[in-house]
């Protein structure tokens, strides 16, 4: 069980520790036909690629870039449909050391610096542990205590005016973490 | 405001009403924007977690490969490819998971 999972999340994978990468593995799961083809076409475009799936049966993931920070996305993609992808990933959420947690929870925050009006009107619309769910992930890392003295990073009375649903829930997800104490700077203190 | 002159007395002076880069790209950011408005909510579906993978893979290869016309279109195809779930979210990215487990080499 992951030690950062989200207390109001539904999904928690197990761990197992192998003291040794085996030489060769092999994939467990299915490709179909159409993306075979694909595959295969990019296998032989790339020698680099082919290696890495011949040895591992893994595509290297870090190649794809599969994350919402890719170059260009939020330019072409409207904010509203964009955030509402992101916000919706981020329900159940926890951190991990991964590039593609730790930039996607980056773009979360991007996002209230940004627009913070617009990103309570989309939580607004879910529940109260989903919410809740949102704003732990927001927080969770190896350093949680780090974020809460960002000017940014503790808009409550804002959060307040907007919705006092979501300022409710943004309570609960901070109580959630031992090292929380408000500091000085952080608006929540002075409420 | 430079304007466009011709270049008869043979000043070596360029044109200028050319559109930057940048502006190029902002237009075709905006026609992308608009046209995706109608599709948006829509996201592919994929019968495997390998198969989101390699959409995913092929779609961002294409946009690093395409010209500027035509990154819009695989920008928007590798965005309706992502997921909407935090556990298929965790899958794609996350090499070493199969089934429930997740394998950490020591």
């Amino acid at each position: 069980m992951y030690d950062d999972s989200n207390p109001w999340g539904t999904f928690y994978p197990g761990k197992v520790l192998v003291p040794e990468k085996p030489e060769k593995t092999t994939s467990k799961f299915t490709i179909s036909r159409p993306w075979k083809e694909v595959l295969e076409a990019r296998l032989a475009q790339n020698k680099f690629l082919a290696e890495c799936y011949k040895k591992d049966g893994r595509l290297p993931i870090e190649l794809g870039g599969f994350s919402f920070a890719f170059k260009g996305l939020e330019e072409v993609i409207p904010e509203e449909a964009y955030y509402r992808k992101l916000l919706a990933v981020s329900i159940g959420a926890f951190w991990d050391m991964s590039n593609a947690i730790v930039s996607f929870q980056r773009e979360l925050w991007i996002f209230v610096q940004n627009n913070l009006p617009l990103f309570v009107k989309i939580l607004d619309e879910y529940s109260d542990d989903e919410i809740a769910s949102i704003f732990y992930f927001m927080y969770d890392g190896m350093h949680p205590e780090d974020k809460y003295i960002t000017p940014s990073g503790c808009p409550y009375k804002t959060l307040a005016e907007l919705s006092p649903k979501v300022a409710h829930n943004f309570e609960r997800a901070h109580y959630q973490f031992e090292l929380w104490e408000p500091a000085p700077s952080c608006e929540l203190h002075n409420k | 405001m430079p304007t466009a002159t011709s270049d008869k007395g043979g000043t070596g002076v360029q044109p200028t009403t050319e559109k930057s880069q940048q502006e190029r790209w902002d237009e075709i950011a905006a026609s992308a924007r608009k046209q995706a408005l109608a599709d948006i909510a829509v996201d592919e579906e994929f019968s495997s977690m390998m198969d989101q993978r390699i959409a995913l893979f092929e779609y961002a290869s294409r946009v690093l490969e395409s010209k500027e016309e035509e990154k819009p279109k695989h920008l928007f195809a590798y965005f309706k490819a992502l997921p909407r779930n935090f556990k298929t979210f965790f899958q794609v990215t996350h090499s070493e998971y199969s089934g429930d487990v997740i394998t950490v080499y020591a």
